[in-house]
């Protein structure tokens, strides 16, 4: 119990599960057709053997996943992390938050943006790129429809076309999603 | 069956800006089948997360995406307490009303979620397979409700 971490941290983390995860030995077909498509194939995670029990769900979310995140082209891959950060912050998950805390770093080489995040929250205050980035994808994970054209309008500002702002929607609405998978279905615990 | 989101923003502009990632499109639609129509329900009805489906996006109130809900909810849940379910009402039976705290929490303030939250569910008598794919129902309907607000404001929609 005592190894649970409650604040927001770049450490590689372990994920403790509420719910118990599949035996892979008792798999049915459906559950290993979806747990082929998963990246961690050699070892997976006990979050993806708890999602197993859901395959149907599992087989279609992880390859959506994959291409929100790395698809090629658009929004540049550490700004769709900043937006994956922004729904994190709001919606208190310590170990997404700790995942695309570390993939910004690598790709936006900003590690000053993570420390003004991890003090200040949704309060961070950012330059105009990051902070138009990081308040659209905070405000659009805490209450939708107060999200208005201002907002929009912040982005384009910021030198985002179309394509992009649907890149960022798309990244910061798939945190709506997984938070409320990994924040709920288990908790973020300290290796070791 | 034809793809939902482009059915609630309902312009055409907006589906072509979206099929720049025709793959998210895709899979988006096959995941929304998933949790609403899957071809193993398990513990969930169809009837109960189309229900449950509605109170959420009325919870979370994206225009275009309560009037999709209400629309499927009206024509698709004949029970009346999944009706009453689906218009916001509490619900009194165990388990349904176990279901129902959980889908109003994790919709509103997933932070506020826990170990107590899914072993409640557990005491209320929802297999874990069950609690897996209610969660996959609430967090997918959480993704969509957001996709469908942004697209509304490049769609042009004020306020």
């Amino acid at each position: 119990m005592s190894k649970v971490v409650h604040d927001f941290t770049v450490e590689v983390l372990d994920w403790s599960p509420f719910v118990t995860p599949i035996d892979l030995a008792q798999a049915s077909p459906e559950q290993r057709t979806a747990l082929k498509i998963t990246p961690s194939n050699t070892k997976i995670s006990a979050y993806v053997l708890v999602l197993a029990h859901d395959p149907e769900s599992l087989e279609s979310r992880s390859p959506l996943f994959n291409i929100i995140m790395m698809g090629k082209g658009g929004l540049s891959r550490g700004d769709r992390e900043l937006g994956a950060m922004g729904a994190s912050a709001v919606n208190g998950c310590v170990y997404c938050m700790s995942v695309h805390a570390r993939n910004f770093n690598t790709f936006g080489k900003r590690p000053d943006v993570v420390q003004e995040i991890f003090a200040h929250g949704t309060k961070a205050t950012l330059d105009e790129h990051h902070g138009a980035i990081f308040d659209f994808a905070a405000r659009l994970s805490e209450n939708p429809p107060a999200v208005g054209a201002a907002d929009i309008g912040r982005l384009r500002n910021a030198g985002l076309n179309e394509e992009e702002i649907v890149d960022l929607i798309h990244s910061a609405a798939l945190f709506g999603w997984a938070n409320r998978l990994m924040h709920t279905l288990g908790e973020p615990v300290r290796k070791g | 069956m034809a793809d939902v989101i482009d059915e609630m923003i309902a312009d055409p502009a907006i589906a072509r800006l979206r099929r720049a990632r025709e793959d998210v499109v895709q899979l988006t639609q096959r995941c929304y089948e998933a949790v609403l129509t899957p071809k193993e329900p398990g513990g969930l009805s169809a009837e109960e997360r189309m229900a449950l489906a509605c109170r959420m996006a009325r919870l979370t109130g994206v225009p275009a995406a309560v009037a999709f809900y209400d629309a499927h909810a009206r024509a698709t849940v004949q029970n009346q307490t999944l009706r009453d379910v689906a218009a916001g009402s509490p619900a009194h039976d165990p388990r349904l009303a176990a279901i129902v705290a959980h889908v109003d929490r994790v919709t509103t303030n997933p932070h506020a979620s826990g170990r107590a939250e899914i072993a409640a569910l557990v005491a209320a008598g929802i297999a874990e397979r069950d609690i897996v794919a209610l969660s996959e129902l609430i967090a997918f309907l959480s993704y969509q409700f957001r996709v469908v607000r942004g697209l509304e404001l490049l769609r042009g929609d004020a306020a």
